[in-house]
């Protein structure tokens, strides 16, 4: 027994495994090596490169409300350094204002880099050429969004326009001048117009058109004040009448008609639990209101000041639309506090969970937009058509004969209440080199202190401090911008 | 697994094959040195033996093998049935025979290579075979009986028992109970016993003898366990230290880690939350990597772990001994999981002899040991005032306008205080402390039965352990179980098992962190909650700031924590169901060749079941205020998630042991072990919104269910092998080497091996060493090196995988677009960490062992550190996985025992003191610093050249106490707008002004040393052990004080933040700044980055064994009733509740953070071991 035994152990004991036992692969998500080969891959990348839309939005308010004279940050709580951005001390290191600072950067170059991924090798790979066509003027179309906002808030950054397949390379990068920066953002919406469709049907619908390519590109140009240049693209924006001013101005932002007729694009939402849900716009809603405003409250995020409710003329439709100034508590008390009411989604039934969708570039912006280019070459009087297309829809008078400077103040004041809260008032005053004055009358105005002195803003302050991280990570390329 | 035999892998199989002959061979070659022999020689020949409890005729087996002579006898004439116990230590075959042959009467005589064995003709004693063979008596001798048992008055069987300078005596039967014929002239016992100290007996005139054996603890005997096998102590050339079941027995802990606490030299345990289920953080030397774990690899009776989970489901009564391995040389066995120390722990087995049955319960009170000092009603209101009219007029208001009618932009909110603040008369004080913590039961029941016979023993227990929380609806329960068999099927083949069934359930509720997180954390909710709000209102409904307009100026998210503790609806717990079982096989083919194999296998299932109803508050909306009597539908919440994980290891070892030439003392052990973890978890969500109301209370009362599911696996192939080799008794060496394949390794080094060596030097065996006699009783150096792994770095990490970022389109509200984007870059070469280690120690014993210690000195390199290395983002990326980076442990153990007293009144001291420096000497690509950032708050820096994890920022120096202070330090203002009642900070580089630059190392989370002590006194019935455990230097920073520091005007704060600086009149303690000082990150810090030295008396145990006269009445063969207090006083200077906080378990780049944790208890029990 004692052998038999032993033959048995021994024959166990030399029962290997062989080298197979481990070599396991993951079971739960693909590998990166067999994705880009088919059309359906790459349409998955488009959509994943729109993906960084959704988280990156969430923070547009920090940048284009709360700095301005538009909106304060929440007086008590100072979620996420928001009273920095207010008060014009935003500090790149390691404060929490820094880490709205890192996301934006983070976020911009995580589609800037997906969408060079998909550029570089959608050419090997086989598949309808219009579906081929419109996935690269999609990933133009994203990439050239993500820059712009990438170099209005950061001034010179860093120009990547290929996939990066190591990590050395992406040491190899240094700050680049905005002009280049802004010629690339240029020739990737020239391509993008080109190759996208005027619009889609379906379940496409919300992705870039070549209406949005070109009101973007305008934008990009007004911003470098370009104004001629922007007036064609505009002209045929609105030529092409794919796009109109809807009747009622808070259809707009109704939480069940995203893509409506006015939007050319914007950041979608749904709800349903699916992780897709805008979770930002609900906490604009009062703080400490139960579920008397919407489902599980809000914070007073991004609130409304004094000095924008005022600048509403009287009988403006967008007034109520827009603000909101108190609110029936659950005891049937009235609580009177200003708050935004524009994205407000009464159909929510979730916390934190709305399906509203965040305006990028709206048809009133590309008529404002047109109207400024107009009044900036030198064409006042038409522009006053375009004006008050928007004005007459909010239930104004129109406007009549304007000189071409009293046409910039209320294409401004225009601007500022048709788009309030849609986080564009801070980069419009930049763009017009208007910031210092506007802000710093406004803060002498109300008393606005910090640590004991009235806030002023500084020239160096029309762009916000690269993240430290960012610098910490890279220091030989890459350097602060001057004043922080 | 077993595949068809491809030409690889028979290829394979043949080298294997090989290699185990050559070894084979190797062992044959040494046996068949030995020659014919003369008799004298024959009688010379040196013979270990331990045998227990076991037939004569076995023992001569035994003797056979070793000796090669062969026994005769007739079998009539000699009781070779008779049991006995044995023990001899390289002893001459003839004192051996001596041993053997007297107590029985026989003699022995050499003939050729045969001794032949009969009775002596000249026997007069009465052994018990004599007594049968009616041998003759001398009449002068009387007859007397005695029984001899263990310290716990337990029978043995098997002790020798000799009339001492006579050849005459006996051994006891199965119940430990003898009787022998003495001569009348003053008889002296001499009564031996393997494992116990030989005690002589003076007779007198008695005619029963109760001998009570005390166990032999001279180090020297002591066997440790060490991977896969044990050692003598006294031959172990490598740093292991161990403690034994009565070290444990007394702790009040359902955790046997945390029984391990305070009582071994090198071993950290920080009890960091009191959670009932949760598990202490324990290290080893220190914390060598910085995101691969630090966690050591645990070892149940051979089965290794994945984790420490385990843990709360092993009940501590039935650990008989936990052995750590400390150092690499004794690691090294477990190769690329040794890197972090190895904890063997071995439940108890079944010893042959009389069954027996245990009983064993205790009971008692928990509560908390501390609560923070917060602002009382009085307090809180004046702060609430002062912060509200500073907030408006900070914000351009006129301080004329009355409370009540300040409106900014439209609102009253932040700028007004409640109107009944002016008139406090009904104003309530409620303690939210006091509402959340309670007195909480503990109870324990232990039954367990042991016994068997020399071929088959078992041990069995059951146990039920139920804690209730100190939080209120906390609690935690266990029910578990051993089966442990171990059958000798033939004298070559030995099989056992050992199976663990458990299952425990722990009610949860959220207790930990910010308080909005999960849905609202208690802990910080009870600390923030406004005293002048009542728990209840008078018509039941719960006091909430929340939802109240007169509360407007309170922060909205706080809310009432008591919907949480108290709603009968409300759901969170988790059970777990675990087996962990083992089975070996061992055959001994040839005598020393042990082939064993062993399959184990540890499952576990868990379940976790939440669901809030709606009648529970929220983050941001309450239910329950007056005026909202009513349920809220979108509060209701659940969900269900179950993990399963099957981990087995099968392990195959053989061992060969023998010395040669009585002096070369060889071991060797060559082994093969595979094993594989397949883990996987499914959560089902009920989305929120979805509920129409708790009528069902589980995930599916929602219209809307989601879920998710991950799986994983692991598996690691490997070959092991290590040889011992003892020279004289006094010259120790030992080498191991393993080889391990894993699945974790990338490509390119899928292959890892490990070696050690060691070596030791028994001076005290020396014969120069003689000299001292008694005074030294041991002493030995011993120095070792090894390289051992940190495999934790994750599955699949070095492969890219695709992450899913989803997006929607369409028109109206949109549908799912499906999205997806590579995840991170690939890293081909990931591997595993590596530690380098040195030891040297010193063991020794003197003045006849009553004064026993150990000192190592270790040094300890991990390189190859897994690190989430940054990059920039413009990749796509923010980090990527590789193994850069070094850091260095180094440090000094003591352990020292001593016996203070003997005789009647017992007295001993354990004491342990471990120091251990930590220092980084290289991270990522460029010594970037890691820089850990808590809710914007406190930064700490891992940086190279110091300890991890350096509490980082701005130093403060209070405040400045009026304008003069202000002119006269203008080096210490933060910024040119500072005035009086700001915080002074310190211009750390001296430049005259306060930048990032000053930003400094502001002290370690580590502590300069760590310590415990031990003391064990007994008198008579009485026995008293006190166990004191401390920790010396380090810091811990109080990260509540984000909210409760002072400067928040719309919560409750601590009471030390209540005399604020409030004008130069009325300056106040001089380090609270005024209201409203700026605030900058860090700035806090410094404040409350406090001392966490702390020393805590951590177990009282008064036990009293009632006589045996009384329990014999009650047929009980013992009882002992005690009384426990665990951990009744902590001396701390610490602000918050515990000092061993950690709000980030194990990390070990921001240790030391408390921002809500469950506090620890102190703990007063009584109880009962009853022996049956």
């Amino acid at each position: 027994m004692k052998k038999q035994l032993f033959i048995f152990l021994t024959v166990l004991f030399l029962t290997g495994c062989n080298e197979d036992y481990i070599n396991l692969n993951p079971i739960t998500s693909a590998s990166t090596e067999r994705f880009y080969n088919t059309s359906n891959d790459f349409i998955n990348a488009v959509n994943a490169t729109y993906g960084v839309l959704q988280n990156m939005y969430r923070s547009q308010y920090y940048f284009g409300d709360i700095p301005t004279d538009d909106a304060l940050a929440h007086t008590g709580t100072c979620i996420n350094g928001a009273c920095d951005f207010d008060n014009f001390v935003v500090n790149p290191a390691e404060s929490a204002a820094s880490n709205v600072l890192s996301n934006r950067w983070n976020d911009a170059y995580r589609g800037i880099s997906r969408s060079n991924t998909i550029l570089d090798r959608i050419d090997a790979v086989e598949m309808n050429a219009n579906l081929k066509a419109r996935l690269k003027g999609e990933a133009k179309f994203l990439r050239a969004l993500y820059y712009f906002n990438l170099v209005q808030i950061f001034g010179e950054v860093p120009l990547v326009v290929h996939e990066l397949k190591t990590t050395e390379e992406s040491y190899s990068y240094g700050k680049e001048s905005v002009n280049k920066v802004y010629a690339q953002i240029g020739q990737d919406l020239k391509d993008a117009a080109a190759a996208l469709p005027q619009r889609y049907s379906g379940a496409d619908v919300g992705r870039a058109t070549a209406g949005a390519a070109k009101g973007l590109l305008s934008r990009v140009l007004l911003f470098q004040e370009k104004h001629a240049a922007a007036l064609p693209l505009l002209k045929e924006i609105i030529d092409s009448k794919t796009y109109s001013l809807l009747p009622t101005f808070s259809d707009v932002f109704r939480h069940d008609n995203g893509n409506n007729a006015e939007i050319l694009f914007s950041v979608q939402y749904t709800k349903g639990g699916l992780g897709e849900g805008n979770n930002i716009v609900t906490q604009f809603a009062p703080q400490g209101s139960g579920n008397a405003v919407i489902v599980g409250g809000g914070g007073t995020l991004n609130q409304p000041t004094a000095d924008i409710l005022n600048a509403f003329e009287s009988g403006d439709k967008r007034k109520n639309a827009t603000i909101a100034t108190s609110y029936l508590a659950a005891n049937g008390k009235p609580v009177n506090i200003f708050f935004v009411s524009k994205f407000l989604d009464p159909a929510m039934n979730a916390p934190q969970e709305t399906e509203t969708d965040y305006p990028v570039l709206r048809y009133s912006d590309v008529l404002l937009m047109y109207a400024e280019s107009l009044n900036e070459t030198g064409n006042t009087s038409e522009a006053h058509q375009y004006l008050n297309m928007v004005r007459n829809r909010a239930g104004l008078a129109s406007k009549e004969g304007l000189s071409q400077s009293a046409m910039r103040l209320v294409i401004e004041q225009e601007r500022r209440v048709e788009l309030a809260f849609e986080g564009l008032r801070f980069f419009d005053l930049v763009r017009t080199n208007r910031l210092l004055p506007v802000m710093n009358e406004y803060f002498q105005k109300n008393n606005l202190k910090v640590n004991g002195q009235i806030i002023q803003v500084k020239d160096y302050q029309k762009i916000f401090p690269i993240p430290q991280s960012q610098i910490d990570i890279n220091s030989t390329k890459i350097t602060q911008n001057p004043g922080y | 697994m077993k595949k068809l035999l491809r030409f690889k892998l028979l290829f394979y199989h043949l080298m294997k094959i090989s290699l185990i002959q050559c070894l084979l061979a190797v062992i044959f070659a040494g046996a068949s040195l030995a020659r014919e022999a003369s008799a004298q020689e024959l009688l010379q020949m040196r013979v270990n033996l331990k045998i227990q409890n076991q037939e004569v005729r076995q023992v001569l087996t035994a003797i056979e093998r070793q000796t090669k002579v062969k026994f005769a006898y007739r079998p009539k004439l000699v009781p070779a049935s008779q049991r006995i116990t044995i023990t001899s230590t390289n002893e001459s075959l003839a004192e051996v025979l001596d041993k053997i042959t007297r107590p029985l009467q026989l003699k022995y005589e050499v003939v050729g290579q045969q001794i032949i064995l009969s009775p002596r003709p000249d026997s007069n004693s009465s052994s018990s075979i004599n007594l049968l063979q009616r041998s003759v008596t001398v009449p002068a001798d009387r007859r007397i009986t005695g029984r001899v048992t263990d310290e716990t008055n337990t029978g043995l069987p098997g002790v020798s028992i000799i009339v001492k300078g006579t050849s005459r005596g006996t051994t006891t039967n199965v119940n430990g109970d003898f009787d022998l014929n003495v001569p009348e002239n003053n008889p002296v016992l001499v009564i031996s016993f393997v494992g116990y100290l030989t005690q002589e007996i003076v007779v007198g005139d008695q005619s029963r003898v109760i001998v009570s054996l005390k166990a032999d603890t001279k180090s020297l005997e002591e066997v440790v366990v060490v991977g896969y096998g044990t050692q003598k102590k006294g031959n172990v050339t490598a740093a292991v230290t161990s403690i034994k079941s009565k070290d444990i027995q007394n702790q009040i802990t359902k955790n046997p880690l945390e029984a391990m606490a305070g009582q071994l030299a090198g071993v950290s345990v920080t009890q960091g939350t009191g959670r009932p289920g949760a598990n202490p953080v324990v290290r080893i030397r220190g914390a060598g990597s910085i995101s691969a774990g630090n966690a050591p690899l645990y070892v149940v009776d051979g089965m290794p772990l994945e984790d420490a989970s385990a843990f709360t489901q092993i009940s501590p009564n039935d650990i008989e001994s936990i052995d750590v391995l400390k150092d690499a040389a004794s690691a090294a066995i477990y190769g690329s999981r040794g890197g972090n120390g190895v904890v063997l722990i071995t439940t108890k087995k079944g010893k042959a002899g009389q069954a027996k049955i245990d009983f064993n319960y205790y009971t008692g009170i928990q509560q908390v040991t501390k609560k923070i000092d917060m602002q009382n009603r009085d307090q809180h209101i004046r702060l609430i005032k002062d912060g509200v009219l500073l907030r408006w007029t900070e914000a351009g208001g006129d301080p004329t306008i009355p409370n009540g009618q300040r409106i900014r932009n439209g609102s009253k909110t932040n700028y007004n205080y409640p109107d009944f603040y002016d008139d406090i008369t009904n104003v309530p004080d409620t303690d939210w402390q006091d509402q959340v913590f309670r007195d909480a039961p503990i109870s324990n029941y232990q039954l367990s039965g042991q016994g068997g016979t020399d071929k088959v023993r078992f041990y069995l227990s059951g146990n039920y352990f139920t804690q209730d929380g100190i939080i209120k609806a906390t609690d935690f329960k266990r029910y578990s179980a051993r089966v442990n068999v171990e059958a000798d099927l033939t004298t070559f083949f030995r099989v056992g098992t050992n199976l663990m069934p458990s299952y425990t359930k722990e009610n949860i509720r959220n207790t930990d962190g910010h308080f909005t997180s999960g849905g609202g954390a208690v802990l910080q909710l009870a600390l923030l909650m406004p005293p002048t709000i009542p728990p209840r209102y008078e018509d039941g409904l719960y006091g909430q700031a929340l939802g109240n307009p007169e509360y407007q100026i309170y922060a909205g998210p706080i809310f009432s924590p008591l919907p949480i503790l108290e709603d009968p609806n409300y759901i969170d717990n988790a059970e777990t169901i675990r087996m962990i079982g083992t089975a070996y096989a061992e055959l001994e083919p040839i005598k020393d060749l042990k082939i064993r194999t062993s399959f184990g296998a540890n499952t576990r299932n868990y379940t976790e079941n939440f669901y809030r109803p709606s009648t529970v508050s929220i983050g941001g909306s309450a239910a329950s205020t007056p005026g909202q009597p009513n349920p809220v539908q979108s509060h209701i919440a659940s969900n269900v998630s179950r993990f399963q994980s099957i981990n087995y290891a099968w392990e195959n070892t053989a061992t060969y042991q023998k010395i040669f030439g009585s002096i070369h003392d060889f071991s060797f052990l060559a082994g093969y072990s595979v094993q594989k973890t397949t883990s996987e978890g499914i959560t089902a969500v009920g989305q929120t919104g979805t509920f129409e109301n708790d009528q069902t209370q589980y995930v599916t009362g929602a219209a809307t269910i989601f879920g998710n599911g991950s799986k994983e696996q692991w598996s690691l192939l490997s070959y092991l092998g290590r040889v011992n080799y003892t020279l004289k008794d006094r010259y120790l060496f030992s080498a191991s080497i393993r080889r391990d394949g894993s699945s974790r390794f990338a490509t390119n080094n899928k292959w890892a091996v490990f070696p050690s060596a060691s070596v030791g030097w028994r001076l005290s065996s020396e014969p120069f060493m003689q000299a001292l006699g008694d005074f030294l009783n041991e002493l030995k150096i011993r120095a070792s090196y090894g390289v051992t792994g940190n495999f934790n770095i994750g599955n699949y990490r070095w492969q890219a995988t695709l992450s899913k970022e989803n997006y929607n389109f369409g028109l109206g509200t949109g549908a799912l677009a499906a999205g997806y984007a590579p995840g991170n870059f690939a890293n081909p070469d990931l591997t595993w960490e590596t530690n380098k280690q040195t030891d040297i120690g010193i063991d020794a014993a003197i003045l006849k062992s009553r004064i026993g210690f150990s000192i190592d000195y270790y040094h300890r390199i991990t390189d190859g550190l897994l690190y989430s290395i940054p990059v920039p983002a413009i990749s796509g990326f923010t980090s990527t996985f590789g193994n850069v980076g070094e850091v260095q442990n180094k440090g000094i153990e003591l352990e020292l025992n001593t016996v203070n007293t003997i005789g009647e009144f017992k007295w001993t001291t354990s004491l342990n003191v471990s120091h251990n420096r930590n220092k980084v000497l290289s991270l990522g690509l460029n010594n970037e610093p890691i820089r850990e950032i808590s809710e914007n708050t406190i930064t700490q820096i891992t940086e190279v050249g110091q300890p991890m994890a350096q509490f980082y920022g701005y130093k403060t120096d209070g405040v400045f106490m009026n304008q003069t202070d202000l002119d006269a330090n203008p080096a210490m203002k933060y910024n040119a707008s500072a005035r009086p009642g700001d915080i002074r900070f310190v211009d750390v580089n001296g430049d005259g002004t306060i930048t990032p630059d000053d930003r400094t190392t502001l002290g370690s989370p580590y502590p300069d040393f760590i310590y415990g002590v031990t003391n064990r006194l007994s008198y008579k019935n009485f026995d008293l052990d006190i166990q004191l455990q401390g920790v010396q230097g380090g810091k811990v920073f109080f990260l509540n004080s984000r909210f409760i520091g002072g400067d928040r005007f719309n919560l409750n704060a601590l009471a030390a933040t209540a005399d604020y600086w409030r004008s130069e009149s009325e300056p106040g303690d001089g380090i609270t700044p005024r209201l409203g000082a700026p605030q900058i990150t860090a700035h806090h810090a410094y404040r409350f980055l406090q001392d966490a030295s702390y020393l805590r008396i951590r177990n009282i145990t008064l036990g009293y064994n009632i006589p045996k006269q009384i329990t014999e009445r009650a047929h009980l063969n013992s009882v002992r009733i005690y009384a426990t207090a665990q951990n009744p006083i902590t001396f701390s200077k610490y602000i918050g509740y515990n000092p061993e906080v950690s709000t980030n378990g194990e990390s070990v780049t921001a240790p030391g953070i408390d921002y809500g944790v469950y506090p620890l208890a102190r703990t007063f029990t009584l109880g009962i071991n009853i022996g049956l």
